[in-house]
């Protein structure tokens, strides 16, 4: 089976999820919510009265297990870059047993911050803005809690399956893919349960994000039915809806709402966010891995070679083309929502807004490098794939951290009630992670092309120019690794010590709050704009007092 | 009080070389060839640093967790 028709089965299978979530499943509605909530608490016994049930613990338990993954993600992928030049630089672990190479590093390096940080992340930004733009609660906090400890194992199990793939003869990673879906399922199932008891109409980040957690694993299931799972094709397809296509969907969803929320600006474009989405879902997503070997490593098959067909390669590199309407478009909506009616971002030194600001600034010329590396691996061309991994590390840690960390961090004082410890901490660890990530990976990616060049020209010799512009590469990238730890900190200190949400400052003057708190100057179309606007919306100035005045003393 | 401690330190450690001139230093001498080839390379000094940072985490959540 082709690509595009294996991709219609996959767009016929989101549409009927996406009306059955819509419209409920007839008389059986009733019982499969009773049932549902069931399974996700009762059911699980004793272990779910470990965990508590308070109004946002769930988001912050995710948060801040996401930020906490960043430090190992971020210290191994330094450790990978670091023996791409000095290749024996850990080899005093081997009294240890562990021999890790810079390939095996860079890769579990990837799945521990796609799985671990980006992944926690956004599951833990989605719990917070799905009921909010529901108007409801999540479904189940408990259960929530609990899946994120459930995550937490499968990220520690896919680390060591990425180092060693077989303990006396059992393949690792799969047991990390069943721990991962039995959590996602259990988040996937909690999500529904809360938009089914949503009170008004949910707007698209919401099920931007929705359909982005059930896309991963209904990609899987789609290509399973029908039949293309063991060929180098489907392989290669279920590598990019799953991974790369159901996280941009998290992705936006998050960034769109962390955008508005953090800034005060209503969404610049509704109709680019239905874009984004539907684009998202219609077309095949340039970031991520190039190859397809991922997906048989997790789901412990065996790997096929690619060898697409002609009509594959057409329709193949005409779907990765299209998708970059949906990353401009988001990327457009978000800058634009940041800005407002004026060129500067409103509340520049909120935590999470140069995050997100950076992410949505990088998303595109990263997605056309993605492109160009894909388009070339598809053809069989071959000859960008000594770039791909930079490419893919860049995306990573340009794109999707600063997105997820952006998200959580414009949404922390809502779910955990406290204001992260220090804003000037956040902003150094904003310049830290981004300048450390950026730098340490363009020189590597000049590394890259500098090695392919030679390879071209047929030299043997070692390059010694390449090797020292890996050096300066990977030491500039441990910027990040002290951002990382910068962002934990500033979360953790700030969740137990940080100023008390509701007496933080108003992030603007045009907040989405009611009574509105005018500061300065606006428009009657922006009040208007706002979620709850209205003709009758109050107008206060902040500054309003109940103190009788006085003349002033001299 | 750290001042105190390095002093005190430095003395007993002179002390040690005037009294028992030749002789390793007991437990310092049996631990250190652990760590024979750990830091042959820059790398280490990296680790170190990310050590630091974890071990500040790990500090800052038992601290906050027991203070009042």
């Amino acid at each position: 089976m082709g690509i595009i028709t294996s991709m219609s089965v996959f767009w016929l299978a989101t549409l009927v999820v996406f009306v059955l979530v819509n419209r409920g499943i007839w008389v059986f509605t009733d019982v499969s919510k009773s049932m549902s909530m069931f399974m996700l608490e009762k059911a699980l016994g004793p272990p779910i009265d470990f965990v508590e049930g308070k109004r946002g613990s769930a988001a912050t338990t995710w948060i801040i297990q996401g930020a906490l993954w960043l430090i190992p993600a971020s210290v191994i992928t330094f450790c990978g870059l670091w023996l791409s030049h000095d290749p024996e630089a850990l080899h005093s672990l081997s009294s240890w047993g562990l021999n890790p190479a810079s390939s095996s590093l860079l890769t579990s390096g990837f799945l521990v911050a796609i799985y671990g940080s980006v992944g926690m992340l956004l599951i833990g930004s989605s719990m917070h803005i799905v009921p909010e733009l529901g108007g409801t609660t999540l479904a189940t906090e408990k259960n929530a809690t609990l899946m994120s400890f459930v995550w937490t194992l499968s990220v520690i199990v896919m680390f060591i399956a990425a180092n060693k793939p077989e303990i006396v003869g059992i393949k690792i990673m799969p047991l990390a893919t069943l721990l991962t879906n039995l959590a996602l399922i259990a988040v996937i199932v909690n999500m529904l349960l809360t938009a089914a008891s949503r009170t008004k109409k949910m707007p698209l980040p919401g099920w931007m994000m929705i359909i982005g957690l059930i896309s991963a694993p209904l990609s899987v299931v789609v290509l399973a039915i029908t039949g293309p799972l063991d060929s180098g094709t489907g392989q290669w397809l279920v590598t990019r809806i799953h991974g790369p296509t159901s996280l941009f969907l998290l992705m936006s969803g998050a960034i769109l709402y962390g955008a508005s929320r953090g800034s005060g600006n209503p969404l610049w474009s509704r109709s680019l966010a239905a874009v984004t989405m539907v684009g998202a879902i219609f077309t095949i997503n340039p970031l991520g891995l190039i190859e397809g070997e991922m997906a048989s490593v997790f789901l412990g098959i065996d790997a096929a070679s690619f060898d697409p067909s002609r009509n594959d390669i057409v329709a193949g590199s005409f779907l990765l083309a299209l998708s970059l309407i949906p990353i401009i478009a988001l990327s457009a909506n978000v800058l634009a929502t940041m800005r407002g009616d004026d060129v500067f971002i409103e509340n520049p030194d909120s935590p999470g807004m140069p995050e997100i600001n950076l992410a949505a600034f990088m998303a595109v010329p990263v997605s056309i490098g993605g492109l160009f590396v894909l388009t070339d691996y598809l053809t069989g061309t071959n000859e960008l794939t000594g770039v791909h991994t930079s490419l893919v590390m860049m995306g990573v840690w340009v794109v999707f951290v600063p997105a997820s960390m952006g998200a959580a961090l414009s949404i922390f004082p809502e779910v955990s009630g406290r204001n992260v410890l220090s804003v000037n901490r956040s902003r150094w660890a904003f310049w830290l992670m981004a300048g450390g990530a950026f730098s340490g990976l363009v020189f590597t990616m000049m590394a890259d092309f500098s090695d392919m060049a030679l390879l071209e020209a047929s030299i043997e010799e070692e390059n010694s120019m390449s090797s020292r512009i890996r050096v300066l590469g990977s030491v500039l990238f441990y910027g990040t690794v002290i951002g990382s730890i910068y962002h934990s900190l500033n979360i953790i200190s700030g969740s137990f010590r940080g100023t008390l949400a509701s007496e933080g400052p108003i992030p603007s003057s045009t907040s989405i709050s009611s009574p509105y708190k005018l500061t300065k100057e606006t428009t009657v179309r922006k009040i208007l704009a706002q979620r709850e606007g209205k003709l009758d919306t109050v107008v206060v100035p902040e500054s309003s007092t109940e103190m009788p005045g006085s003349p002033t003393e001299l | 009080m750290l001042a105190m401690g390095f002093v005190s330190t430095m003395v007993f450690l002179i002390l040690y070389g005037i009294l028992f001139p030749s002789s390793d230093l007991p437990v310092i001498s049996s631990v250190l060839p652990v760590f024979d080839g750990v830091f042959d390379s820059g790398i280490w000094f990296f680790i170190l640093g990310a050590m630091i940072g974890v071990f500040a985490i790990l500090g800052t959540m038992l601290t906050e967790a027991t203070s009042e």
